[in-house]
């Protein structure tokens, strides 16, 4: 009787804790269970046994994030760096250092320029929108690649709305177009790059679609009135101001 | 450090404007005798291989300078996978570089999996590997196509599109669509191989080294391919390297950085293959790194199909797909070039973020670097040998 229910809980939970207590319990109870197959017992027990499963739910999700530790080279920027370097994480086997925009640049021309370094490639260049957090509303996120040493790095720079964030297109060459499409996308502007300006969307075009408070659904605005002469959409607009958190 | 000449690109709207308001000056000597002139190319241009609209300055008919515009394909997928969930995505990665959809699947669908943490059966790695190896060659096939037809070789898209024809066949009885192929699901395949799958293939392989050797005779010793190919846009290691550049356009100046070697995915470390390299990095070696690309796709494929192994094609996946809190960045040797995916995940079913490494954007960004100095008629060649499509460019 009492096994019954103690099959049905380690679904949703980790299988360790539940298998210690059913295997000292298993031998006395299975001859009862066979004798008496009842049914109005197990409501009775389920709440003795019942506080272990919602104790092991959240304890299951494991976080996929951790310190780098014991990284020479991670050590070695940490220690020229400072405080500068506010985070360095790994996801996934994959590092991430957290940087002040103050220093960025800096930190850029000693992972380009330094000989045991030698991130040589810019393999991508973009950013990401959070608007909860006030006063870092953007990230910067910068994927480098190492051809001699077949090593990654990503760096990221967290910026208030506004901020403008240093051009790393005089390091490397191939982050020209990337900063265009970040300038694009989120209005984060990049000093000291040759050439700012819209590159996907028309440059006339009102707003930067990638921040988080853009709609997604068709809307009219200056740049349509402007060069679309002849429109006749017939849309729903009950959708029109799904904000994001109200998305799930 | 090597950087790219002066990145100072003039506003395009500007060059234009200049053309009309300006008064044409009747010069001494002929109409245009020392004026830059300006002229546009595209967007409606069969050279352009799509809408690519390109901006000339012109010093008689060399290239002066040169701006791209681009954009009339954006179509928004990063701001649209916001809204999705991880599984309903996945079509739109097919569309971003319609001629190699399958590879392009491949790079998202291994990313999530990477998030979630899920190992893919083998029989699934295999048959992805000869699918995106398949898919490489279809759209070297096609590269190579309407490459010589730009420049003059009409023959050649002939026959180029004989042979991409059989994959594609192969395609549309394995995955239902010949061009937006959805082979891959999150987990591995959502069919398994059908009967004549192996059969079919292996036919496929056994003409298809004769017919590279039937291009190799039209072209390689062909004058006018050579004299439109060898020397024309020159690019050093190093400079393709600080311009980002992936893919056969970074081999061809003799860089060996091939994904599948350098940070193997899937079940490539498991088969023997040769990654091409080019010497001087012009445009003639890009072309034979790419034919020689084709040929070790054959060995992988053959490799793939005597080892394929028995056994379920799909991984238990959940169904309602959650990763966990977190980010990753997942890349794959695409045709293009590198393809990767940023995924930021904020624990629900909708990916918080989602940013595409597109290649052949990143590629096209060279081309400026490649031209100045050449012909108005290189600068086609050269748009042809960095290889873009523009679903892909402008997404």
């Amino acid at each position: 009787m009492s096994d019954e229910e103690k099959v049905t809980p380690p679904d949703p939970s980790g299988d360790q804790p539940q298998q210690s207590e059913t295997s000292g319990e298993k031998s006395p109870q299975s001859a009862k269970t066979e004798a008496s197959a009842d049914k109005p017992a197990p409501p009775r027990a389920a709440p003795s046994d019942k506080p272990s499963p919602p104790k092991a739910a959240p304890a299951k999700k494991p976080s996929i994030t951790s310190e780098i530790a014991g990284d020479p080279f991670i050590d070695k920027i940490k220690e020229t760096f400072g405080l500068a370097i506010t985070e360095a994480v790994q996801t996934l086997g994959q590092q991430i250092l957290r940087v002040n925009r103050d220093r960025y640049l800096e930190l850029c021309g000693f992972l380009h320029d330094n000989e045991t370094a030698r991130f040589d490639m810019c393999t991508d260049l973009t950013a990401s929108h959070w608007p909860e957090r006030s006063g870092q509303e953007f990230e910067v996120v910068l994927l480098l690649y190492s051809t001699p040493n077949n090593r990654r790095i990503r760096i990221k720079a967290p910026l208030a709305d506004g901020e403008a964030c240093p051009s790393v297109s005089g390091i490397w060459a191939g982050a020209n177009w990337m900063e265009r499409e970040t300038f694009d996308m989120f209005g984060i502007k990049f000093d000291g790059h040759p050439d700012l300006r819209r590159i996907l969307l028309p440059e006339d075009w009102p707003g930067h679609p990638l921040r988080k408070e853009y709609p997604i659904e068709y809307r009219d605005n200056e740049w349509t009135d402007k060069h679309i002469e002849y429109r006749e959409v017939d849309y729903d607009t009950s959708l029109i101001d799904v904000k994001y958190g109200e998305r799930k | 450090m090597n950087v790219a000449p002066n990145n100072q690109i003039p506003n395009s709207q500007g060059l234009v404007k200049g053309m009309h308001e300006q008064e044409v000056e009747i010069a001494p000597g002929t109409l245009f005798d020392a004026e830059e002139m300006v002229i546009n190319m595209g967007p409606q241009h069969p050279s352009t291989h799509g809408v690519l609209r390109v901006i000339l300055k012109l010093d008689g008919e060399t290239v002066r300078d040169l701006d791209c515009d681009i954009g009339y394909l954006h179509r928004g997928v990063e701001k649209i996978a916001e809204h999705d969930t991880y599984a309903m995505i996945t079509p739109y990665w097919d569309r971003l570089d319609y001629v190699a959809a399958v590879s392009n699947d491949l790079c998202y669908v291994g990313g999530v999996e990477k998030l979630l943490g899920v190992e893919v059966p083998r029989r699934a790695e295999y048959l992805r590997v000869i699918l995106t190896e398949l898919q490489r060659i279809a759209s070297h096939l096609l590269w190579l196509g309407t490459h010589a037809i730009d420049i003059g070789a009409v023959t050649v898209l002939l026959y180029a599109f004989r042979e991409r024809e059989e994959i594609l066949k192969i395609f549309e009885d394995f995955i239902g669509a010949r061009l937006t192929a959805h082979a891959f699901r999150i987990g591995g395949l959502w069919w398994d191989a059908y009967p004549e799958f192996d059969k079919r293939v292996r036919d496929f392989l056994k003409i298809l080294p004769g017919r590279i050797d039937e291009y190799e005779t039209l072209l390689n010793a062909n004058r006018i391919w050579l004299s439109r190919t060898v020397g024309i846009g020159i690019l050093p290691a190093d400079e393709a390297i600080n311009l980002s550049l992936t893919g056969p356009v970074l081999r061809g100046s003799g860089v060996n950085y091939d994904l599948r070697k350098a940070q193997p995915y899937s079940a490539y470390p498991e088969f023997d293959f040769e990654i091409p390299l080019g010497e001087n990095g012009d445009t003639y070696d890009r072309y034979l790194v790419r034919m020689a690309e084709i040929r070790q796709s054959i060995r992988i494929i053959e490799q793939a199909l005597d080892g394929l192994p028995e056994g379920p094609v799909m991984a238990k996946v959940p169904k309602v797909i959650k990763p966990p809190v977190g980010e990753v960045y997942f890349s794959i040797e695409a045709p293009k070039g590198e393809i990767g995916v940023y995924l930021v995940s904020d624990g629900t079913t909708k990916p918080y973020r989602m940013r595409i490494r597109p290649p052949a954007f990143i590629n096209l960004q060279s081309l400026r670097r490649l031209s100045i100095g050449h012909l108005v008629a290189d600068v086609v060649a050269l748009i042809g040998t960095i290889d873009i499509v523009l679903g892909e460019v402008d997404r």
